[in-house]
């Protein structure tokens, strides 16, 4: 019974203090309609999944990745390599980069235009600048890939999350999470991995 | 044998420095996690080129010395990669004296272990999770912590 007395004050505080950063809306899960978007380019254009040049794409990566994050950049090449497999079969990567510029200053415009030709990244790198992209899907952190599959009109959140199993070491990954997930799509068959967890940087939010 | 000697120097500095922030695997740290005890846990996750885990960790390593009687341990688990171990994560420990219970967590297959922490963990770092056993609660928070809401939490969970 003392307990409780206990108990009570520091339960009610705890409710308190979880409300209190409980997440509105938690984006996507697999099987929901992903929203397009009209996002700045590093060549200043304006990119759309439902451009011309998209029309005969069976669906999209979309990898919200960054400039400064040391987990972005060590699957730089990993994103290239996917873009090259895939495009032509018509799953291209689109790269978003959704941080505020303010509060990591390496990952402004002018250095994802830097970072973009240092790498050559033959896919789009666009710039979330408002963050509403990174919010409507639900991006948490650096890496976070959505691979999208196009039906009719629609964009179906097929897989979510991971790249790979291993980060720091391509050579030792086993599990080929976006590999997987496309090439089940491709094949016509469910994607038996549709969610994955990883640990990545946190997306810079501007400062309310 | 004045360069063994100093090879030998080498080697004793880097155990014991080894031995002050051990690399372990998550088997390791679920079963400190789960082993049951009047003592609360404070596990907070970062790494040594995560800005927000770095800004925090004053207010930890604050509370850390204020709470030093009582019954509650800070376990600082980083995700630095393991091959910057020498040339980042050590130097990072010196510079800012962290001495006690840090570990860092070599276990890439992320997916494997994240929802075993705690569920809502969605993947950012710094997180923090604090255990208490007798009564079970657990507090979590994905994000940057304050001193006064550390404080706060930490102090109603501790025995």
């Amino acid at each position: 019974m003392k307990n409780n007395k206990i108990l009570i004050p520091v339960f009610a505080f705890l409710i308190l203090l979880s409300s209190a950063f409980v997440v509105v809306d938690p984006g996507y899960k697999p099987g929901d309609k992903a929203i397009d978007f009209k996002l700045k380019n590093i060549d200043g254009k304006l990119v759309s999944l439902h451009d011309e040049k998209y029309k005969e794409s069976k669906g999209f990566i979309i990898v919200f990745t960054c400039n400064h994050c040391p987990f972005s950049k060590a699957y730089e090449n990993r994103i290239i390599e996917l873009n090259q497999k895939y495009s032509t079969s018509g799953y291209p990567v689109i790269a978003i980069n959704s941080n505020n510029a303010e509060v990591s200053p390496e990952d402004s415009y002018d250095f994802m235009i830097k970072r973009a030709a240092d790498k050559e990244f033959k896919f789009p790198y666009l710039y979330d600048e408002s963050q509403a992209i990174a919010k409507a899907y639900g991006a948490n952190h650096t890496p976070h890939v959505f691979v999208l599959q196009k039906v009719g009109r629609d964009l179906i959140v097929k897989y979510m999350g991971a790249i790979d199993d291993n980060t720091d070491n391509p050579e030792e990954v086993t599990k080929y999470y976006v590999n997987d997930a496309i090439n089940s799509l491709l094949a016509g068959e469910p994607v038996a991995v549709p969610s994955t967890k990883s640990i990545g940087c946190t997306i810079k939010w501007k400062k309310s | 044998m004045k360069r063994s000697l100093m090879f030998l120097g080498l080697l004793i500095v880097v155990s014991v420095n080894a031995q002050q922030a051990p690399i372990i695997k998550f088997k390791d740290l679920n079963s400190l996690i789960q082993t049951k005890t009047d003592t609360t846990y404070v596990i907070n996750f970062w790494a040594t080129w995560c800005d927000p885990c770095v800004r925090e960790l004053p207010s930890f390593l604050q509370l850390e010395k204020e709470l030093a009687n009582k019954k509650v341990k800070f376990l600082f688990v980083s995700l630095d990669f393991v091959r910057d171990y020498d040339s980042q994560f050590l130097p990072f420990l010196t510079k800012h004296s962290m001495n006690n219970y840090v570990y860092l967590l070599d276990e890439p297959d992320y997916n494997s272990w994240i929802d075993k922490v705690n569920p809502h963990w969605l993947g950012s770092i710094p997180t923090t999770v604090i255990i208490s056993h007798h009564p079970d609660s657990t507090f979590f928070n994905e994000g940057e912590l304050s001193y006064e809401s550390l404080s706060k939490i930490v102090n109603s969970l501790i025995h």
